[in-house]
């Protein structure tokens, strides 16, 4: 098998920061955490259970998986700007950090109340195509004002953002609201503190899907070889979305299927498998 | 809030390939792979079911995962040996990818069958210590001979090898024998070929638990707080590989209440009906 030539993108490692755009979407997230934040305390109180508030600092923890997403999908942030951390020589702004709180730990939590509620996948998907289009609708701009930047070759590009992304940051956010949701009963006591990681270990597993476009932006290989990753690698992450979906409702459920109880004088109906579970 | 200091060491770029520790390493894997192919075909042929040679080729698609494990773990291989696949700058040769058929395809099969023929606690533990025995053994030889080498600095290394590895190699094992023994019912007819995945899906989520050590390995954090991290890591990584082997043996199951309640009364009424059955063995 012949190799890949070795060869890796540089980020634009001069990039500066333009403070005023920085000003801005610092303020406008930090409103938001607010009031997520307000939301979360409110909740606590009249539920007795603080799932939306550790969902938040999830959150929070969750955005030290960025450096390491952003060397693999070849994003930057220039580091002269307010950093909330730095790791693998990638400093993470303070409104990206709060932006995790935002997707990574309270959109799972407003996810997971819907599939509670009985939301059909109809509905979600329509839902997560609306918040596609918002998602874009703000990050061109922000891309545009040069805050942050897609380096290198990326395929699918629009407006400098590659819509690739759209599939992994939702099917990230997704995997955090299934998880929380389907395993709300290991998730009580002091196990509710769990939580916290949630977000973090549901995220980075997401990324497997991701790894044909990840691996092919980590070579030199032709725009064609790159578009054909990213394809990969979004069909395989729409697939995980609509199965999470499936798996949010109720739909589908990963329970082992029921042995039937055993009665020599009667077949057993199959009233007691549950019809939509996997292997029933 | 103040960051982390910002710095990454550099591999050993001009590191090259030791022809004949290459060959012999390579000669070797190759033997026991084949050995571990042979043996799934008999599975196969025995049983109807492919799933150990689906769990071989699992191995080769886990084997993609290696470049970005280097980058984080600060291991390197010289881009000038036998390269099969490479990307993030980094080269990966044959006898890699044919550790990882083994490591990550045909042992994790193998864990999966003693769980699924009851082995217990203690003997899946006994059995990982003598891995971790047999990896050092194997491991400090090859690093020896300069094959690929552990770069910058790296906390409780033994003859060049960082034992945090012992850990985080073990935990993506473990895990993946785990999927494959408690979701058995969800591969079979055509999702069977998922099984492909298992390994490459299993070992980068266990990579979580290794983050506090490898984020820290990625800056110039003093020599404590590398260790701090690597120490954090590693016992993560031990709690999780306990963990594991409880819901492996079945000792511990994630299932909620009503299901495990169901279950549990299914079985016992199965089991009660057989024992009572004319035909049932005393």
């Amino acid at each position: 098998m012949t190799p890949s030539a070795l060869a890796m993108d540089q980020p634009p490692w001069e990039m500066v920061t333009p403070s005023t755009p920085q000003l801005i979407i610092t303020v406008i997230l930090a409103v938001v955490v607010a009031a997520f934040v307000v939301a979360a305390l409110i909740d606590w109180r009249r539920t007795g259970a603080a799932t939306f508030l550790l969902m938040l600092i999830g959150g929070y923890v969750c955005s030290f998986d960025e450096p390491l997403i952003d060397f693999l999908c070849h994003c930057f942030f220039p580091a002269d700007g307010w950093t909330g951390h730095t790791l693998f020589n990638r400093s993470i702004p303070i409104w990206v950090v709060l932006a995790y709180v935002v997707f990574y730990g309270g959109l799972p939590y407003v996810l997971s109340i819907a599939f509670k509620r009985g939301v059909t996948r109809r509905v979600l998907w329509i839902s997560i195509g609306i918040w596609g289009a918002l998602n874009l609708a703000m990050e061109i701009p922000l891309l545009h004002s040069k805050l942050y930047v897609y380096y290198g070759d990326q395929p699918f590009l629009v407006g400098g953002f590659p819509l690739s992304q759209l599939v992994f940051n939702a099917f990230g956010a997704l995997l955090g609201a299934v998880t929380i949701t389907r395993l709300w009963w290991f998730f009580t006591g002091a196990r509710r503190l769990l939580l916290v990681v949630v977000p973090s270990v549901t995220f980075m597993s997401s990324w497997a899907v991701g790894m044909p476009l990840f691996s092919a932006l980590g070579t030199d290989a032709p725009h064609g070889v790159r578009v054909f990753a990213a394809a990969i690698s979004m069909a395989l992450g729409l697939l995980g979305i609509d199965t999470l979906i499936r798996l949010g409702t109720g739909q589908l459920r990963l329970l082992p299927p029921v042995p039937a109880a055993p009665n020599a004088a009667e077949p057993s109906s199959g009233a007691d498998r549950d019809p939509n579970a996997i292997g029933a | 809030m103040t960051t982390s200091l910002v710095a990454i060491a550099q591999p050993p770029w001009e590191m090259t390939t030791p022809a004949t520790a290459q060959t012999v390493i390579t000669a070797i894997l190759a033997v026991v792979v084949a050995g571990f192919v042979v043996a799934a075909l008999l599975v196969w042929r025995r049983s109807g079911k492919p799933d150990f040679l689906l769990m071989l080729a699992g191995g080769l698609i886990c084997s993609f995962n290696e470049e970005t494990v280097d980058v984080l773990g600060h291991c390197f291989f010289p881009n000038d040996g036998w390269t099969v696949h490479a990307f993030f700058g980094r080269g990966i040769p044959v006898w890699v990818v044919l550790g990882y058929v083994i490591f990550f395809g045909g042992l994790p099969y193998l864990m999966a069958f003693a769980f699924q023929h009851g082995v217990t606690h203690r003997i899946m533990w006994t059995c990982i210590g003598i891995f971790w025995v047999l990896n050092v053994a194997l491991e400090i030889p090859v690093l020896g001979t300069r094959l690929y080498v552990y770069y910058g600095y790296q906390p409780f290394e033994i003859g060049g090898f960082p034992i945090s590895w012992l850990v985080i190699n073990s935990l993506g094992a473990v895990f993946g024998a785990v999927v494959l023994t408690r979701l058995a019912w969800l591969f079979a007819g055509a999702r069977r070929r998922l099984v492909l995945f298992v390994p490459f899906a299993t070992y980068m989520s266990s990579w979580v638990l290794a983050m506090p050590h490898f984020a820290i390995t990625n800056t110039d954090a003093p020599t404590g707080i590398r260790m701090a991290a690597a120490v954090i890591s590693m016992v993560l990584g031990l709690i999780a590989i306990d963990v594991l082997i409880r819901f492996g043996t079945g000792q511990v199951r994630l299932l909620p209440p009503q299901s495990a309640d169901a279950i549990t009364h299914r079985h016992a009424a199965k089991l009660n009906a057989d024992a009572a059955s004319p035909t049932a063995v005393p």
